[in-house]
């Protein structure tokens, strides 16, 4: 089926017009207080941060890079508490890392009037306007009890972590827009707020400055404020994209239209030309062939400063840039964009496109944009140019009232894994995990998980992605048989000679247990969602150790590893180990290369299973 | 005892007095019913295999990797039961019970799947076998059949990236697998292997796609060390276990778009199938194999073979001998009107025939994303070429039913004609080095079941197409589908036959009938029709004086005609008055049998020049056409039918219109 093949390729460009506008953020100086204005006590710089997920309490280190809210009491619904930025914005993207400890609550204004809410709301089901990612409510207290609240926007999903770990938030925020005249022409709108990699909100349109706001009125620019007076918070790694208002003019666009079988551009002679003509924009379809067609556009663009611009090129078929006579892109791969940034000076410039496709296995298209840092693109095509992108609808499997199981493809540390089985339950605790490692790839709460690239369609990437806000873990299989302790433990088990998948079986409930050899070793790895501390629990139970070798079980590895309470171990503060002991065995942590580990050396005396907790 | 019943039921239908007196001509649902077995709105039966339980259940896997259960599958009273028994396979195409145990392939893995606890749901999935993946969707893997030792066979799909290529361990393979887990590769060359069979020789047999390397859709009978054709699995033909030692670097020296039979005598691992089975002609997607073990139970057909195809929703016939020791044999037209990809076939407890489906990502003429339907035979058999048999010296059709005698031995009624395709790495090929196979002697049996052809140009190694026309069974029926595509790889050994006179077809008798032929076509159409005949002609040619024919045709909603076929005699004058009544613009184009996808896209490819050009291809596969007719408009053309006999089709080639507004124009004698 020759169609095949086409439906195929159109298929793969199709992605590969997925929105690739990039931003380029500058960090918000944390050294110290300098980027605030008069800071009131309760802000500290601190150099380190750790919590626990039973805790109400963070321990910081004296440094620069992290700020923190050392909330107490007295700062309690005092609005100098909250903290302003010097820098103001308009439309915006904002991006940083944040802890709570247990029960905290704070919130960022943006322009000081438009909050989004941070709250320690660690296992809600079903999150409220005041919950973490929502867009907390407008007030007005001459209105009835119950009535007072209004307009707020809870978040989509509760794709909140476990208190005392690092969370990452990305906002990307429209300013009201306004007439010189001062009248609000168009409103201020979260465009996107993504919680732990999660959306949350979505082109939410505000209507006005939310409770608790530092103004009344709305403006076309304010700083950030970040809330002080409701508790502990502590942030890092702020990071901002001003975004601008960007024109560029194109004028005196024409074209030529060779027809033939071109290889290059060299072959498409005078002779060869088909047509010439004036055109108001970039146009494929000028083509009257639309696969042996050489399309030449040349024409003018005005740009309103000396600066950095950056032209896009998206094409099927070879292309060639010229910008003022001078070669900037040349092409000839079948698909995909190329980008190009080149300081022109305000004022006019020539370009010049050329265009040649010779395939008929998939549609026309040429595409060009100019845009300047932090502004959105302008095409100096028309739109049908280009093929219509299509919207694909969602597919999600549900976990309702017994686990599911999904094998699927995955990607994981940009890699893709062949061999993945994703587990959900109904309770909301769920995991994905590498059937060719024994290893837990991923764990995450909330929804359970979406599998449109496998079910739309062919389902080219084949691949599921966790519906939450998923934690990636090491990846790597728990157990290692090494000679001795000083060997380095393997990054990966040879899945047909030592680790051998042998079966998974499932329990009353529907609970999957995995069945493997490795080497002599029987090893069954169960894991189960755990409600008491949220997270999951995971048994390995062991038998027919090797004599001569030593059996080292790798619970967790990361850059930092700290004890945080008696055997509970924070990951990186990116997600918790709780090891459950069995007799007076501990885990160590111990260095690995650059790295760290978090290991337990088997003996008889642990018995014929280990267990232990994750928690995010 | 409900089998019982249904089998006294057949049995008083049988006996009935016949009411063959037909008023019209019997259509496939005459003779094979289709019945559809409802699926509940919330379970996605996307079937990858079906497999039916000795105690009346059906089991289904899906491409979502659950597999159903479903009780009470031939709903003889009420309605089906579905349950899950399986989840969390990943799109798992092949299933199959053995002692207590279902056997299935995803794409990692052949997998065992036990209810150990017997509640009804499946509780064990072990990994009997683990597949090497690249992460490639096209990955797919097929399977387990299972032979007669126990052992099964397993098939594995090559990558997509542009071109077929086995990108992972055994990709592109026939593996056989035991039960214990030791696998032994057997064969190569498989590119898309969706059906797979052990028949009851215990041979293996797979059908294949139409691809790159790969000119048609075919089924191959594979044996240890075969090459079947298409060159991405022998990027391991390296291992050890493998084989056949055959490189890419071999193949190279054949891969010129030489015949496949010609490439063949250069490269020894490289085996023929055993039935090719026509792009476009018979299907696009040859998908499972199901040998006739029904022991009549399903009609005249025991012993030969059904082959679904995935894309055009079909059942087909294959039939098998063996000429030197190898599998050759026959493909004819079966059932059409499946509900959806036809990908999986497999027996009922009565004989009666499931079809599992499927046609997500790859549409089909079967509307529906997913479906089940059985084929039931109603006890009457059709009238239909049985077999082809290779003669040293011709054919012999056998047919199910004693043939009216004047009819068969005109030999007008015979058309045999060879060809073949291409063998390169190129995606598909057109039909090459076609060539009539004129009929030198008829002889029809005592019984009348058989026809003797004897023919001149008899090919090795290529397909030969055997075309009826106007022959009634004793009884009056017309052949039910009077074409069949027997594949001649070898040219059987022994004695040709010695032709009395009156079994000699003379020459003068073939004169005889181009006369007739010119006789009726007046204006020697086919003298001018290949160079100057005008394709639209909108003025009542002047040497008429009334047309023949007078055919008026409208524009439904919906990209329909107001008639989805007309019947026009061969040669004879026709006005076609064609009335757009939609509210888009339509064309008509009448073109060559089996060309309306071609014409199709290539109108769909002209581009701005198209909608000048009234989307007409500059093909001599377009006969006539009318321009675009705007939405109220009318146009007439005027034309004579060609003079030979067949379906072509009138399709509307605007873009976005061919592959559904189409209808068929028979061309009668």
């Amino acid at each position: 089926m020759r169609t095949l093949s086409i439906l195929f390729l159109s298929l793969f460009c199709v992605l590969c017009y997925g929105q690739q506008q990039t931003y380029s953020l500058v960090p918000l100086p944390l050294q110290d207080l300098s980027a605030f204005v008069n800071p009131s006590k309760n802000w500290e710089m601190a150099g380190a941060a750790s919590g626990n997920f039973m805790s109400n309490k963070v321990k910081t280190i004296k440094g620069a890079g992290i700020l923190f809210n050392n909330f107490t009491e007295e700062f309690r619904y005092k609005p100098e508490a909250n903290l302003f930025t010097r820098m103001e914005h308009a439309d915006m993207i904002l991006s940083f890392d944040f802890m709570m400890p247990k029960g905290s609550n704070s919130g960022i204004y943006f322009m000081g009037r438009y909050e989004i809410q941070l709250f320690d709301s660690w296992g809600i089901a079903s999150p409220g306007v005041t919950d973490c990612g929502s867009i907390y409510e407008r007030w007005n207290d001459a209105l009835p009890e119950g009535k007072k609240g209004y307009d707020g926007h809870p978040a989509r999903y509760n794709a909140c972590l476990a208190p005392g770990l690092w969370q990452h938030m990305e906002i990307e925020f429209e300013a009201p827009k306004f007439e010189s005249t001062g009248k609000k022409i168009r409103p201020a709108r979260f465009a996107k707020v993504v919680l732990n990699g999660v959306v949350v909100q979505e082109n939410v349109v505000l209507s006005g400055p939310t409770r608790a706001a530092a103004f009344t009125d709305e403006k076309p620019t304010g700083p950030l404020m970040i809330q002080g007076d409701h508790g502990p918070v502590l942030f890092r790694d702020i990071k901002y994209a001003l975004l601008n208002e960007f024109k560029a003019i194109i004028n005196d666009v024409q074209y030529e239209y060779y027809e033939g079988n071109f290889e290059n551009f060299e072959q498409a002679t005078p002779d060869k030309l088909t047509r010439k003509g004036n055109t108001e924009l970039i146009d494929s379809r000028l083509a009257d062939n639309p696969n042996k067609l050489c399309l030449i556009f040349t024409g003018k663009i005005t740009v309103p400063e000396d600066n950095m611009y950056q032209f896009t090129l998206r094409k099927h078929g070879t292309a060639r840039l010229e910008i003022d006579g001078k070669e900037v892109i040349e092409r000839n791969d079948a698909f995909g964009d190329v980008a190009v940034s080149l300081n022109l000076t305000g004022g006019t410039h020539v370009f010049k496109l050329g265009y040649i496709k010779n395939f008929s296995w998939a549609s026309t298209g040429i595409g060009l944009f100019i845009s300047k840092a932090n502004a959105r693109p302008i095409p100096l095509h028309l739109p049908p140019s280009l093929p219509k992108i299509s919207v694909t609808p969602l597919i999600t499997v549900k976990a309702t009232s017994e686990p599911e199981l999904v094998r699927s493809f995955a990607n994981f540390n940009e890699k893709k894994k062949t061999h993945v089985i994703s587990v959900g339950d109904a309770r909301g605790t769920h995991y994905m995990y590498n059937l060719s490692q024994a290893a837990i790839l991923k764990t995450w709460r909330g929804d359970f998980l979406n599998v449109t690239d496998m079910w739309h369609e062919r389902g080219e990437p084949q691949t599921a992605t966790p519906l939450g806000a998923a934690i990636s873990q090491s990846g790597r299989c728990a157990l290692a048989l090494v000679m001795n302790e000083e060997n380095v433990l393997p990054d990966t088990l040879n899945s047909e000679t030592d680790l051998i998948y042998k079966s998974l079986a499932l329990d009353a409930k529907g609970y999957p247990t995995f069945n493997y050899r490795y080497k002599s070793l029987v090893m069954e790895d169960a894991l189960k969602p755990n409600t008491a501390i949220n997270g999951l629990t995971r048994t390995l139970t062991l038998k027919n150790l090797p004599i001569a070798e030593m059996l080292i079980v790798r619970m967790g590895e990361g850059s930092s590893i700290e004890e945080v309470s008696e055997n509970t171990f924070a990951i990186d503060n990116r997600y918790y180990i709780q090891y459950i002991p069995q007799g007076k065995t501990k885990p160590a942590i111990r260095n690995s290369g650059n790295k760290k580990e978090l290991v337990l050396e088997y003996n008889s005396k642990i018995g014929s299973s280990i267990s232990y907790s994750i928690i995010w | 005892m409900k089998k019982k019943y249904t089998i006294a039921l057949l049995f008083i239908l049988f006996t009935l007095p016949s009411w063959a007196q037909q008023q019209r001509s019997l259509a496939e649902e005459d003779f094979y019913e289709l019945r559809t077995i409802p699926i509940p709105e919330d379970v996605k039966l996307e079937v990858g295999g079906i497999t039916v339980l000795p105690d009346g259940r059906l089991a289904v896997c899906t491409r979502r990797g659950e597999i159903w259960m479903i009780d009470n599958p031939y709903m003889l009273t009420g309605q089906p039961h579905y349950k899950r028994f399986a989840s969390g396979l990943h799109e798992a195409l092949g299933l199959n019970y053995r002692n207590g145990s279902f056997y299935t392939t995803q794409r990692g893995e052949l997998t065992k799947i036990t209810d150990t606890n017997h509640d009804g749901r499946a509780d064990k999935y072990e990994s009997i076998y683990k597949f090497d993946l690249s992460g490639n969707y096209h990955e797919y893997a097929y399977g387990p059949v299972f032979d007669k030792n126990g052992d099964m066979y397993v098939t594995l799909n090559v990558s997509w990236i542009g071109n077929g290529e086995g990108l992972a361990k055994w990709h592109g393979w026939l593996l056989k697998i035991k039960e214990d887990g030791t696998m032994e590769p057997i064969a190569t060359g498989l590119r898309s292997p969706a059906g797979i069979t052990v028949n009851s020789a215990n041979d293996v047999f797979y059908a294949e796609n139409q691809g790159d390397w790969v000119g048609s859709g075919r089924i191959t009978h594979l044996e240890k060390g075969d090459f079947a054709g298409n060159a991405g699995g022998l990027r391991w033909t390296k291992e050890s276990e493998s084989p056949l030692k055959l490189t890419r670097k071999d193949l190279a020296i054949v891969d010129n778009g030489q015949p496949m039979h010609e490439a063949a005598k250069k490269i020894k691992e490289l085996k023929l199938p055993a039935v090719w089975f026509p792009q476009g002609l018979m299907g696009i997607s040859t998908a499972d194999i199901l040998e006739d073990t029904t022991r009549g139970a399903f009609g005249p057909f025991a012993g030969q073979y059904f082959v679904s195809d995935q894309g055009h929703s079909t059942v087909m016939r294959m039939t098998l001998e063996k000429v030197n020791g190898k599998y050759q044999g026959a493909c004819f037209p079966f059932r059409e009107g499946f509900a959806s990809g036809l990908i999986r076939l497999r027996w009922g407890i009565d004989g009666s025939m499931f079809g599992g489906m499927t046609s997500r990502g790859w549409s089909s003429t079967g509307p529906e994303l997913y479906a089940l339907q059985r084929l039931v035979w109603t006890g009457k058999t059709p009238f239909e070429i049985k077999n082809i048999i290779a003669k040293p010296d011709g054919l012999e059709l056998e047919f199910t039913m004693p043939v009216d005698k004047k009819t068969a031995q005109n030999a007008s009624h015979y058309e045999v004609s060879g060809f073949t395709y291409h063998y390169h790495h190129h995606y598909g090929s057109p039909i090459i080095n076609m060539e009539n196979s004129p009929l030198k002697g008829l002889i029809v049996s005592e019984d009348g079941l058989k026809v003797r052809l004897v023919l001149d140009n008899i090919r090795e190694g290529y397909i030969h197409e055997v075309k009826i026309a106007d022959l009634l069974s004793a009884d009056g029926s017309n052949l039910l589908h009077p074409v069949g595509y027997y594949t001649m790889n070898e040219i059987p050994s022994g004695e040709k036959l010695q032709l009395t006179e009156s079994q000699k077809v003379h020459q003068h008798h073939a004169m005889a009938v181009e006369q007739e032929i010119a006789k009726v076509a007046k204006n020697k159409p086919e003298v001018v029709a290949k160079s100057t005949v005008a394709k639209r002609v909108t003025k009542m040619p002047a040497t008429w004086t009334i047309p023949d024919q007078i055919i008026s045709l409208g524009t439904k909603p919906g990209l329909k005609y107001s008639a989805d076929e007309v019947q026009i005699k061969a040669g004879s004058k026709i006005k076609l008055v064609f009335t757009n009544n939609d509210d888009m613009t339509h064309n008509l184009v009448i073109v060559e049998p089996g060309a309306a996808r071609e014409i199709g896209d290539t109108a769909f490819n002209m581009g701005l020049k198209g909608s000048q050009l009234q989307y007409i291809p500059a093909s001599p596969k377009v006969l006539q056409h009318t321009n675009l007719v705007q939405p109220g408009a009318s146009e007439t053309i005027y034309f004579v039918a060609p003079t030979k006999p067949g379906v072509y089709t009138y399709l509307c080639t605007y873009p976005g219109h061919a592959m559904v507004m189409q209808g068929k124009m028979t061309v009668v004698k």
